[in-house]
């Protein structure tokens, strides 16, 4: 099938809103200065992140893609690129096949690929990433979901990594097809512990043809079958033994109970504000699940009455990725989910009394006809306030030959937080790099090159990543915004401080993030938390709960910088 | 991820239809089939099979089968056996090899006829069974259970035209009319073709622009879009030619809830109740109004009131959890989650 050519002034015409712009959106998108340009290329992200088929899906392995990371494997203050890979069903000649790859962060804009010099070549259907220090020696680890064998890789300190699955006591017992995954600690021991999810069971050898079946039509169009119709399977949940091990405790912690689940992509929340950490999973087609800390060891969903499982009318979504923040500067941490064609995302407004109120329409989200990933909140015009970028991409590429109001790329959608619990969608006016057609997966954020703007990564299927430099900072032109920067490293808590939560006060504005390991889809976004700061000068106050429960207060903050702050220690720059 | 599930024949129609074809069937020609190698067994094997103990007569014929694999009696029954076990695959292999074989004047080829189209269309192999269906209807033009799996066939295939001739034999109507249009409208959202249906709805307006329903139908495809003020047109057009539809108030209501403009969603919503006060639908999404806009005592009174006559409806029961959420209500809120929880779940199990 030969590709739609389109300009990409039409593809916006085609993508977006089904109305013009009206006067008062036009001067409202005008308002957001901030441009995307993709330099993948120049940066030297040229290799295609293969994924199943380019022109049909016979299965659906081949469909779900995999994440990406910003995550600074060296330690040298520059965020270096992971991105995972998938095959082909056909396979590749040995030594030939695609392989996740590692790039090194020369800190000029352009990158060195060190997969090999690293020790990260792996062939194979990669789902997600999350990165945490689980052996606290300062170094951050790896942990890849599979479909097929997950992999921990102990980051050597020296550039290098080490398989050590098998070591740790992750190996699995046959083929389970991993999908989210979260390092965690939970028991708030210090030591980071590890959840993984699990997708559904899928067997290559016995799965049913397109059109066979009934889970294997779309609008009359023969597809591959799933995930409805595919038998579910459980999560995972594995306890740092503090010696290099794992043990095994998902059904001791309730986590391998919860059933009846496509899980997805898993990220990390205390939302109930108790000062644990709570684990929240995405689902496709079921039921989200908020798995509540209980702080005994064990976990319960809580996902219904929390108002997070469904859309507020009680109806499963398609859940795929997820974003943790706090859009609307009350300290509480939402939650953003992204979901498939024909259907709204879900924006869950944290209502402060454990349970959350669907706000997805209040905000100004609609039914879209784009299949929606990778997402972020992320403040790209350093307002103070959190915007929102997501992914798209069909799963069907056969479904735009005959419907070509869905079609296999789409854009990435940039949505303007306008500070009254309301989004803006500023995609036309964010550039080219956002605008042209692209089948998406995965996508991480942070400020690759350490100019105080949000940049993002973005997983494309079949073709090479996009790295979306945020020009609102760029060269020598700053734009009126100020912006911080936040590095945590526990002592008491674990290394990587994931579960702390910063809560930054400007006058009577109030900003808060937590440290997470994994989020967006399947994707690790940069440690530093990055923070707007409007014309503010100085952060008056800045609240870090730690993960061991332990809270520090600092004053008077500089904006313009990074801060390294180390848990116990006063702030240094 | 996922992908919409192919729509079949509830149970109960296929039920009907296989009772009311078995009917049709006795008034073929009888000519009779050619008689079976092992009359005894076959005859035993039908006594079980019309007894309705078909797995004793699947183990029989199986057996049978071994020593006679080309027996057409044997591959038939096997089939016709799997087929009243809903074991469709395997009616399709026994059925395919009997019918090569069956005399077409028979009444045992109708049948087999009837089994590969029906087994075909409940598997969702679609286009292997249309040449089926087709002749089916050819044999028994005032069906109209063939016709309607004939139709589906047509519209999951795209092939509209077809689809509204079936349909409007199946109606009684003009395949050229206006209402032909609409009818195959309806039939094709209901599939999840609307961008067929709006053209289908377009030309439906071309012949006759005071069809009622068609304006209906668009505006309940815009707001699906997420073209709500296109919607909310097309919805007031519906009324001001129609306006004693409580539906397309119905809908007007929901559409203003769509734009959180409660207090307008009010209005219509009462009007819809007040023209079919049997319909759960406006009192839930009343419910939801009166709960948005923090009425808490009218929204339960709503909702208590559209489970009263729709007990069953799982979105009723979540949104009444959350009234009683927002009430601090605890305990009835979960009692409400749960039995959510087990309406969706039992949902969720129906074919």
């Amino acid at each position: 099938m030969s590709r739609l050519i389109i300009s990409a002034f039409i593809v916006g015409l085609v993508f977006l809103s089904p109305h013009p712009p009206d006067a008062q959106q036009q001067k409202e998108t005008k308002d957001f200065p901030v441009s995307f340009v993709d330099v993948a290329e120049r940066a030297g992200l040229t290799e295609p992140v293969v994924y199943g088929g380019v022109e049909k899906k016979r299965f659906i392995i081949e469909t779900n893609g995999c994440g990406v990371a910003f995550f600074d494997y060296d330690r040298d203050g520059w965020a270096d690129l992971l991105l995972l890979t998938g095959t082909r069903l056909e396979g590749f000649p040995q030594g030939k096949g695609p392989t996740n790859r590692l790039y090194r962060n020369d800190r000029d804009g352009t990158f060195t690929e060190v997969t090999e010099k690293a020790g990260l070549r792996r062939v194979g259907w990669a789902s997600s990433v999350c990165v945490g220090d689980y052996d606290s020696d300062g170094f951050e680890d790896l942990f890849i979901t599979y479909w097929g064998q997950n992999v921990l890789y102990r980051n050597n300190g020296n550039a290098t990594f080490t398989d050590v699955t098998e070591k740790a006591g992750l190996a699995a017992r046959g083929t389970r097809w991993g999908s989210g995954c979260t390092f965690v600690d939970y028991d708030r021991d210090g030591k980071l512990d590890l959840f993984v999810a699990n997708y559904l069971k899928f067997d290559l050898a016995n799965a049913p043809e397109p059109g066979k079946g009934a889970n294997c039509f779309w609008k009359g169009v023969p597809v591959n079958c799933g995930p409805k119709g595919l038998p579910t399977d459980t999560n995972l949940l594995y306890r740092n033994n503090g010696d290099g091990t794992f043990r095994d405790v998902s059904e001791s912690s309730g986590v391998g109970r919860v059933q009846n689940r496509y899980s997805m992509t898993a990220t990390t929340t205390d939302f109930n504000n108790d000062g644990w950490t709570d684990i929240y999973v995405a689902c496709d087609s079921t039921a989200s699940t908020l798995y509540r800390n209980n702080r005994d060891g064990t976990f319960t969903d809580v996902a219904v009455e929390a108002g997070c499982a469904y859309n507020e009318d009680g109806n499963a979504q398609a859940g795929m990725g997820v974003a943790v923040g706090d859009y609307n500067g009350d300290a509480l941490l939402d939650i953003f989910k992204t979901h498939f064609s024909d259907d709204l995302p879900a924006l869950y407004r944290n209502s402060g009394r454990n349970f959350f109120e669907d706000a997805s329409r209040a905000a100004g989200f609609e039914h879209t006809r784009h299949v929606e990933w990778g997402t972020g909140f992320a403040d790209f015009d350093n307002d103070g306030r959190p915007d929102i970028m997501i992914a798209t991409g069909s799963v069907y590429p056969e479904v735009e030959k005959v419907f070509k109001e869905y079609p296999h790329r789409g854009p990435r959608l940039v949505y303007q937080n306008l500070g009254n619990g309301r989004f803006q969608d500023v995609s036309t006016a964010t550039g080219p790099g956002v605008l042209s057609p692209k089948s998406s997966r995965g996508c991480a954020f942070g400020d690759f090159d350490n100019d105080g703007d949000v940049d993002a990564l973005v997983m494309n299927m079949n073709e090479p990543p996009q790295l979306l430099r945020n020009d609102y900072n760029e060269g020598r032109r700053r734009g009126p915004n100020n912006w911080l920067q936040l590095q945590l490293t526990g002592t008491k808590s674990n290394r990587t401080a994931i579960g702390a939560r910063v809560i930054i006060r400007v006058g009577s504005n109030v900003q808060a993030q937590e440290v997470a390991s994994q989020s967006s889809y399947y994707s690790h976004n940069d440690l530093r938390l990055h923070f707007g700061m409007g014309t503010s000068r100085k952060a008056d106050q800045i609240e870090i709960r730690w993960p061991s429960g332990q809270t520090e207060t600092i004053k008077d903050i500089p904006v313009n910088q990074i801060v390294k702050i180390k848990e116990g220690a006063v702030a240094v720059k | 991820m996922t992908s919409t599930s192919f729509r079949r024949l509830p149970a109960i129609a296929l039920a009907v239809a296989l009772s009311a074809l078995a009917a049709l069937g006795q008034s073929a020609p009888r000519t009779p089939a050619k008689p079976p190698d092992d009359s005894a067994i076959v005859a035993q094997a039908q006594s079980l099979i019309d007894a309705g103990k078909l797995d004793s007569a699947i183990e029989m014929l199986s057996v049978a089968s071994r020593f006679k694999p080309n027996d057409v009696q044997v591959k038939y029954l096997l089939g016709l056996a799997y087929y009243r076990k809903a074991d469709y695959q395997r009616a399709v292999e026994h059925i395919s090899f009997a019918v090569r074989q069956t005399p077409e004047t028979s009444r045992q080829y109708r049948e087999e006829v009837q089994i590969l189209g029906l087994s075909h269309y409940m598997l969702g192999h679609i286009r292997e069974a249309i040449p089926y269906l087709e002749q089916l209807g050819r044999w028994w033009p005032g069906s109209t259970e063939i016709a309607y799996a004939l139709s589906i066939c047509y519209i999951q295939t795209r092939d509209t035209g077809k689809s509204r001739e079936t349909l409007a034999r199946m109606f009684n109507l003009n395949p050229a009319s206006a209402a032909a249009y609409l009818v195959n409208a309806q039939m094709l959202v209901r599939q999840r073709f609307e961008e067929l249906a709006v053209k289908e709805l377009q030309r439906a307006l071309e012949l006759d622009p005071r069809l009622p329903q068609a304006n209906f139908l668009l505006g309940e495809m815009a707001i699906y879009h997420a073209d709500v003020e296109r919607g909310i047109e097309l919805l007031q057009k519906e009324i001001a030619i129609n306006p004693a539809f409580g539906m397309a108030y119905y809908r007007l209501g929901e559409a203003y809830t769509r734009q959180l403009k409660w207090n307008e969603a009010v209005g219509p919503l009462q009007k819809s109740i007040w023209l079919n006060p049997f319909f759960s639908g406006p009192y839930i999404v009343l419910g939801k109004v009166f709960l948005k806009k923090n009425d808490l005592a009218n929204a339960e009174n709503m909702l208590r009131r559209a489970l009263q006559m729709d007990p069953g409806n799982f979105s009723g029961h979540h949104l009444l959890a959350q009234v009683f959420q927002q009430a601090g209500r605890a305990d009835e809120a979960k009692r409400e989650f749960d039995l959510a929880e087990k309406l969706r779940a039992s949902t969720d199990k129906e074919p």
